[in-house]
């Protein structure tokens, strides 16, 4: 091989491809063996500038513990589809509660608007007649 | 234990043992969201996908055998996960070299020792294997940041790609191919 290595060469031979030829090249030529030893440089450079890059803290643990994407928005449309019936059973429990109310209060008037107790009431009606 | 070697006591050891998972974590996380990183350029996007790659290994821990070792079974996970996020992510262009891009990289000289000049000139080359790579087919970025972020073996990366070694040097090989003609356009000259 009497002309210098190629392009290709050096990839192929960075790439793993190595032949005797291009090996005993390398060795005989300092101009190859430069150019080679100058793109390793550049690579190694590459790799360091990406070992400086910052690395945020090991955190699996919290992404571990957090509920699926899937269960919340479940539970958010749970929310939204029950949210009005609740509403309604509500309004109409207190309905409800607020009639049983009246009905009750109407009861204690009765009985306080009554001159005896309901339980004297059938002796005072046996009286009112023999006194008729 | 030094982490060097606590990760080598790990890969000797099957997870059947008493491994703590913990540690795998401790010591793989920073490689894991490295590639994710330099694979999705998107800082946000490359954690979530860090955390699901750790969710899944944890999940199968019980499973491993220990076939391959920890940080090649992982960056299987990871290139999956890469894969599948990258196809989600082809609609969403916009989000591409968003938070990483070739302004970010310069620090890195500074432990060097190199004149004003050829700091200036890696620099510029470092850039240019930056934006190279984000225009790299799939499964050739991936080979490539195994092999040059990672430093895996062609045997790990064919472990952790499910290529086999002759199909990893095809695309390391395409893909150093295309760094390098992307290098000499934005330079102006061959390496």
């Amino acid at each position: 091989m009497n002309s210098h290595l190629s392009s290709d060469q050096i990839c192929r031979w960075l790439a793993g491809e190595r032949g005797t030829e291009e090996h005993r090249h390398l060795r005989d030529c300092p101009a190859c063996q430069a150019e080679l030893d100058q793109f390793q440089h550049t690579l190694t450079g590459f790799r360091i500038s990406l070992e400086q890059s910052p690395v945020p803290a090991a955190s699996y643990a919290r992404k571990r513990q957090a509920l699926p994407r899937w269960i919340l928005a479940t539970g958010a449309l749970a929310l939204i589809v029950a949210a009005p019936a609740y509403w309604n059973a509500r309004q109409q429990r207190a309905a409800e509660q607020a009639r049983a109310d009246e009905l009750l209060l109407e009861r204690v008037n009765a009985s306080l608007s009554r001159s005896v107790p309901a339980s004297m009431e059938p002796l005072m009606q046996l009286i009112s007649k023999e006194s008729q | 234990m030094d982490p060097a070697a606590t990760a080598t006591a790990i890969m000797e050891h099957s997870a059947t043992e008493t491994t703590d998972f913990d540690t795998v974590v401790h010591l793989y996380w920073p490689r894991v969201f490295r590639f994710a990183l330099a694979s999705l350029r998107d800082r946000d996007a490359a954690e979530a996908l860090t955390q699901d790659c750790f969710l899944h290994a944890y999940k199968a821990w019980e499973r491993f055998r220990g076939e391959a070792s920890i940080q090649t079974w992982l960056m299987r996970i990871a290139v999956n996960l890469v894969r599948d996020a990258s196809r989600n992510r082809r609609l969403q262009f916009w989000k591409r070299l968003r938070d990483v891009d070739a302004d970010g990289v310069g620090v890195h000289t500074r432990d060097l020792r190199l004149t004003p000049e050829a700091e200036a000139l890696l620099r510029e080359q470092v850039a240019g294997i930056w934006k190279a790579t984000a225009h790299l087919p799939e499964r050739q970025k991936s080979v490539f940041l195994l092999r040059f972020a990672d430093e895996m073996t062609l045997l790990e990366i064919a472990a952790a790609t499910g290529l086999s070694e002759n199909a990893v040097k095809v695309h390391l090989y395409r893909a150093l191919r295309a760094v390098r003609a992307h290098m000499e356009k934005v330079t102006g000259r061959s390496e």
